[in-house]
């Protein structure tokens, strides 16, 4: 369960509270600058809030930095060079992302079981990137780009998974089925899941419930 | 005429400054910092070497004891950095400043110690062999540290801090341990130069940045691998052919070059290798 008990952050967010339930998928609207971005980064660690706390199944992660976090918090960012490493292949992107929360070893990152799973995951997006592993991200289009950022993200475990205007950079069926794609690790892993969305036609299709954030402070609003 | 003897030369030279430009390769292309600190951490490391073998100890423990004191430097550049929050460049400047006094202060206040009679990991007659062997054990060591799960974060921490953060491991953590690991590299590189030669110069730091750099460019622009696999040892390759190119630029009496104009001949080898990278990425 996610709670966040009267967050202030700068000027954007005033005395913000919100519970999420465990398994979760809460779509998230409001104008440009409402304070979206702002409440994940918040709730991701990048921003320490002013006042107020945040709470991951009972436990207070107010003050933990971004990176500690990381082990109950996954993100992905709206845009997708920031969510991959173009000078490096997708094998090495994988790599990383897979060790998240986990200590990192002076160990050859290479075994045939992550090899395996890299590839299962990858083959959902049907983009034959289970194929090019050796390949540079910098090579692939942004859209593929995003598709991986997506895949790195649920590759390890976490509890809660923040996505920001994920298919911005996607075609129409891109979009749907990595929707598709995120909506079945939902559902599937138990996980909690808040979804930064301009395309309203998510709001009809996935997820539990939309809010509206406006003037930095949330309230339930009717896909209809 | 240039000598077989002056090519076997620059060869050796080459391959000691191979370590500098692993190191430089750390800071700049992996953690993506521009370290100021070689200067002083390369001759920091030669006084400490030079006087622990003017004391009578073991060359190996002053190389050890160099190796050390270079990733000192690079712990205090990172303090500076990260801790007080002083901008990359203006650290490592800094901290290459005070090396510079501290250095002499090690040297006893002369700016300078020869040691050619006491015994060096070349007394054995084949430094080649020596530089050789330490060069390729290094190698081959940068190249599965950075193959590791540990390697690929800080490989990754140079190219999108962000990334690395989201997927947790410690920017700043990384950035310390590069910075260690190349003064550490500079300052072995340092004790190594200095046994080489068998004397010790306060001066003998200067241009350390510049040469390593320009080997890093040579290397990674003749062979233009993305793989660390490969661009490690393009590196200490890119190191030997500059020390190469300079003697062949140093003898080539239509150009009418004089020592003097080495650093000339430096500065328009880099800007012309980097226009050529530039050229070689766009198209």
């Amino acid at each position: 369960m996610l709670q966040l008990k009267n967050i202030t952050v700068r000027n954007v967010l005033h005395n913000l509270n919100l519970t999420v339930d465990t398994g979760d998928f809460i779509l998230l609207i409001g104008e440009n600058g409402a304070g979206k971005t702002t409440l994940f980064n918040t709730i991701s660690g990048d921003l320490i809030p002013k006042s107020g706390s945040i709470i991951i199944d009972g436990r207070d992660v107010t003050c933990i930095p971004q990176h500690k976090r990381a082990v109950l918090v996954s993100s992905v960012l709206q845009d997708p060079r920031s969510g991959t490493v173009g000078g490096m292949t997708l094998r090495e992107n994988l790599h990383i992302a897979y060790t998240r929360g986990k200590r990192r070893h002076l160990k050859i990152s290479n075994s045939c079981l992550r090899e395996d799973l890299y590839k299962e995951k990858l083959s959902l997006l049907g983009m034959n990137l289970e194929n090019r592993l050796d390949e540079y991200v910098e090579n692939l289009s942004g859209g593929q780009r995003q598709a991986l950022s997506i895949i790195l993200s649920i590759i390890a475990d976490s509890k809660i998974i923040l996505l920001d205007e994920i298919t911005a950079a996607l075609d129409a069926k891109s979009s749907y089925s990595i929707m598709e794609i995120v909506d079945k690790t939902i559902r599937q892993g138990q996980k909690t899941c808040l979804m930064i969305t301009h395309d309203i036609s998510h709001t009809t299709q996935f997820g539990d419930k939309v809010l509206l954030l406006k003037k930095g402070t949330l309230k339930e609003a009717n896909p209809s | 005429m240039i000598s077989a003897q002056e090519l076997l030369l620059s060869l050796e030279i080459g391959l000691i400054y191979g370590i500098v430009a692993i190191g430089i390769y750390i800071t700049f292309r992996a953690i993506n910092f521009p370290d100021m600190t070689c200067d002083g951490s390369f001759i920091l490391g030669a006084v400490v070497s030079s006087v622990t073998i003017k004391c009578g100890y073991n060359p190996c423990l002053s190389i050890g004891l160099a190796f050390l004191s270079g990733g000192l430097s690079g712990f205090f550049t990172g303090i500076l950095n990260i801790w007080l929050k002083i901008e990359d460049l203006l650290s490592g400047i800094i901290i290459a400043f005070m090396l510079y006094s501290i250095s002499l202060r090690i040297m006893g206040d002369s700016p300078n110690i020869t040691f050619i009679d006491e015994f060096t990991v070349f007394s054995g007659g084949k430094p080649l062999c020596a530089i050789a062997t330490i060069l390729f054990i290094l190698v081959v060591f940068f190249i599965f540290i950075l193959n590791t799960d540990f390697g690929l974060s800080l490989r990754a921490v140079g190219k999108n801090k962000k990334f690395i953060s989201i997927y947790g491991a410690s920017v700043n953590a990384l950035i310390f341990t590069g910075l260690i690991a190349s003064n550490a590299m500079i300052g072995m590189c340092g004790a190594l130069f200095t046994q080489y030669q068998g004397f010790c110069d306060i001066s003998q730091g200067t241009g350390t940045l510049v040469i390593g750099l320009a080997s890093v460019i040579i290397g990674n622009t003749i062979f233009s691998f993305k793989s660390v696999f490969w661009s490690v040892p393009a590196c200490v390759i890119g190191s030997v052919l500059y020390r190469v190119f300079m003697v062949f630029a140093m003898h080539s009496d239509s150009l009418g070059l004089k020592t003097q104009d080495l650093n000339l001949v430096t500065g328009i080898l880099m800007i012309t290798l980097t226009i050529l990278r530039k050229r070689k990425c766009s198209s």
